[in-house]
């Protein structure tokens, strides 16, 4: 994912936004004076990728601002994500248009709300290819199950002014509650050492166990069979209920409760006015039973439905593993086979003999849509939790079935005996003589369930313990080390080529993911970043930290948007609060073009794959410079024109 | 998904009754579009029926469109999923719909789509919870939703060409 502009929209509503546009995969330069808007741009662009805060300080642009609008591009498709400016400090409210290579930003009238920002995060996430992959926090960790997404990996794609020169932290907001853990949980997915298998690996045992929960309840209740059963004494509790030995039975009463019920309908006196029959209550049983079988055959509908879609759909090359499939006709054109002309009438498919002007107006706006759509790809919504949810359903459904089928069973039961008992008097001492049986029942019915039961469930806890030690065996640290050595060596390269401190006798220079900073390793041992002097060693640490895991992450198609925005990378070299670096005489011009000359080659080292966007004072004469300058904000010009302040 | 599977739907299923609940959808993205005369686009109007006739779509679209389009269709996956099936089994279904709407005066084509000729007539009120006051409640929403959404992100996000 590259990022091809950045839209301002007035609050006056005129119709042209300003637009600053960025080159995809290529170096791309903001040079500017101070307070000219350069560090805004990254909060802007943060916002438009879907974070509810919204951080930008109060001021010109947010006096004379409504939208805020990023245009980025994923393989074919371009999508607009539009975000009107926040009440208060935050909004979910979003606008999403998705469209080919041809879509650009609209002009002001076409900015309405449309979607949210959770909806932006979704559509961005799957399209960027991350994977359904839930974090597993380890057991006992207290922290709850999560959706990886786009925010975790906008983390890594971003440096403000104040962070990329920061000697404690490494990544974009790493200091803020929560983000640091979310960092670590899931850069281990997002360089690829934690694949899919190992979460499912997880997710398996996780559902081990929930099978294994299920089984115990169900020697429990086995268990209790043994000493009497359920199913056949609700069973009994409703016929005494219907003959009027007792009220209503409750829908699910506890063993308890049925057995004061039977009780109750032993002791009770039989009442002449004998109410509804056993016919009603078979009514209702088979109008409860087609409604199960009804609702069964929906979950069937529904699977088949999610599996024909697992099986239609193709991974897209170039991206890992979304799961892309292509739009579905509806048939508005006929078929490819038919000629598609103005003969042919849109509202009945007849062969016209006159071609009527208005039905080729229809046909062309047909037709355009679908030249617009040709390179659009449809995205799956997530499939496995709904798998999931039918699977859980099917089996209550299938429970209730049971239990129905026990109490008609019970029903016909006593029917057959009932035909030959006279009276509704006979009917009911035939209930109660039943309760009675029942109640005095020890007799080991059950008792080989309960064994089967008793050996699934071991079968159960033998599984599961043999997939503990697979996913303890995972090893999700030591691969991610494993990986970080490929982005250590670049980083090892690149911190000489810079001249930093201690990287000449440094054995290596790499990320620790668990202190999520730069670390060296010296003769003398490990030498964190902290423990290193000069701001412009931290920059030169996280500048190549940074360009070397991007590099990586591209080289191997992970699933992380292919840009990276850097705020004044080159700040430490001119003196505090400088104006204009450009008019600075006696700052460190070497060292400024030597950082940029990295980042440049950096970039041409990707050979596209990778967008970097830097916001900085300096400004070059260079050829190689000056070719990825994109806007330049001096004399008067800034991310806000004058013409949009004086207009106040 | 043939609408031979949606039992409740084929009741619903004369083009009368689609028609009906097409101007309602033709009126209100008449009255939520931004720009003066612009109407239900040709394509767009296909994708009405298959949102508000399905039961399990009808009663899972919001009250009012606070919940956006492209965020209901991020929580119902279910329905998501289901469209591309359902979308070229009512093709047919629509076109009579369109047919009768036009023939007795409450829909007109235009150079664009679809327009509701007059206001369209409000569901039986002594019935307020019946199937025709929840359709046309959605019918309404999912007008005001196309108008807010431009086409071809309809059709991505729904899973469709045409």
């Amino acid at each position: 994912m590259h990022l091809i502009a950045l839209a301002l929209y007035h609050r006056d509503g005129r119709p042209d936004p300003r637009v600053v546009r960025f080159r995809p995969g290529t170096l791309n330069i903001l040079t500017g004076e101070s307070e000219t808007g350069k560090s805004a741009v990254l909060s802007i662009v943060e916002y438009c990728l879907g974070r509810q805060t919204f951080t930008l300080p109060d001021g010109v642009i947010t006096d004379t601002t409504a939208w805020y609008a990023l245009l980025v591009q994923i393989g074919p498709t371009r999508l607009l994500l539009g975000r009107p400016a926040p009440k208060g400090a935050s909004t979910n409210k979003a606008m999403l248009v998705i469209g080919d290579h041809t879509l650009d930003v609209p002009a002001a009238d076409q900015m309405h709300v449309n979607a949210d920002a959770a909806a932006i995060r979704t559509e961005l996430s799957a399209r960027i290819g991350i994977e359904e992959f839930r974090f597993q926090p380890p057991a006992g960790a207290g922290r709850h199950a999560f959706d990886v997404s786009i925010a975790q990996a906008v983390l890594l794609c971003l440096q403000k002014q104040n962070e990329i020169a920061n000697q404690n932290l490494l990544f974009h907001r790493q200091g803020e509650q929560g983000i640091a853990q979310a960092i670590k949980d899931t850069l281990p997915y997002f360089l690829g050492a934690a694949g899919p298998e190992q979460a499912a690996r997880r997710h398996e045992l996780a559902e081990l166990n929930k099978a294994l929960r299920r089984v115990n309840k169900q020697i429990e209740e086995a268990r209790r069979r043994v000493e009497g059963g359920e199913a056949p004494r609700v069973a009994l509790a409703r016929m005494a209920a219907d003959a009027g030995l007792i009220d209503t039975v409750p829908e699910a009463p506890t063993a308890t409760a049925l057995d004061t019920l039977l009780r109750q309908a032993l002791d009770a006196v039989p009442d002449a006015s004998f109410v509804s029959g056993p016919d009603t209550r078979r009514e209702q049983l088979a109008a409860e039973r087609r409604a199960l079988r009804s609702q069964l055959q929906e979950i069937d509908n529904s699977r088949t439905i999610l599996d024909s879609w697992k099986e239609e759909s193709t991974a897209l090359t170039g991206e890992l593993h979304v799961q892309l499939s292509r739009l579905k006709p509806i048939g508005l054109l006929g078929d490819a086979s038919h000629d598609r002309d103005a003969h042919t009438c849109p509202l009945c498919s007849q062969h016209l003999p006159i071609p009527d002007p208005r039905v080729s107006d229809l046909q062309e706006l047909t037709r355009r849509l679908e030249t617009e759509l040709d390179d659009l790809a449809a995205l799956q919504p997530a499939r496995n939790q709904h798998l999931e949810a039918l699977e859980a359903q099917t089996r209550e459904i299938q429970a209730s079935l049971r239990n129905n089928a026990a109490t008609l069973e019970a029903l016909n039961a006593s029917d057959r005996q009932l035909r030959q008992a006279q009276d509704q008097r006979t009917y009911l001492a035939h209930v109660q003589g039943r309760i009675l049986q029942e109640l005095q029942r020890t007799s080991p019915q059950g008792k080989d369930d309960l064994g089967d039961l008793l050996r699934h469930g071991d079968r159960l806890t033998e599984q599961a313990e043999a997939l503990q030690l697979l996913v303890d065996a995972d090893e999700v640290g030591a691969e991610t080390e494993n990986r970080l050595n490929e982005v250590a060596d670049l980083m090892t390269t690149w911190a000489r080529t810079l001249g930093l401190e201690h990287a000449d006798t440094a054995e290596e220079v790499r990320i620790s993911p668990t202190l999520l900073n730069v670390v060296l390793r010296t003769p003398a041992g490990r030498l964190p970043l902290t423990r290193i002097g000069s701001a412009k060693n931290w920059i030169g640490y996280h500048l190549v930290a940074h360009l070397a895991l991007h590099t990586y992450l591209q080289r191997h198609n992970r699933p992380v948007p292919g840009f990276l925005m850097l705020d004044q990378p080159t700040q430490a070299f001119f003196p505090e609060e400088v104006h204009d670096a450009v008019t600075v005489e006696d700052a460190d011009w070497e060292a400024v073009r030597a950082y940029f000359a990295l980042i440049s080659q950096a970039v041409e080292q990707n050979g596209g794959a990778l967008q970097v966007i830097v916001c900085d004072h300096v400004n070059l004469r260079d050829d190689w410079f000056q070719q990825g300058v994109v806007e330049n904000w001096r004399g008067g010009v800034a991310l806000i024109p004058t013409d949009w302040i004086s207009a106040e | 998904m043939t609408t031979t599977q949606l039992p409740e739907a084929a009741a619903l299923l004369n083009p009368a009754f689609g028609a009906y609940i097409l101007s309602h959808s033709a009126a209100a993205y008449a009255a939520a579009a931004t720009e003066p005369e612009s109407h239900l686009p040709w394509p767009s109007a296909f994708l009405v029926l298959p949102l508000v006739l399905p039961p399990d779509s009808r009663s899972a679209l919001p009250r009012d469109t606070r919940t956006q389009l492209a965020g209901w269709l991020a929580d119902n996956t279910m329905i998501r999923a289901a469209f591309p099936q359902r979308a070229p089994a009512l093709h047919a279904y629509t076109q009579g719909c369109i047919r009768f709407g036009i023939r007795h005066g409450t829909l007109a084509l235009t150079g664009g789509g679809l327009r509701a000729t007059r206001k369209p007539a409000k569901p039986d009120s002594s019935q307020p919870a019946g199937e025709a006051a929840t359709c046309v409640r959605a019918a309404v929403l999912v007008g005001r939703w196309f108008a807010a959404t431009d086409t071809a992100t309809l059709f991505t996000l729904l899973g469709v060409r045409p």
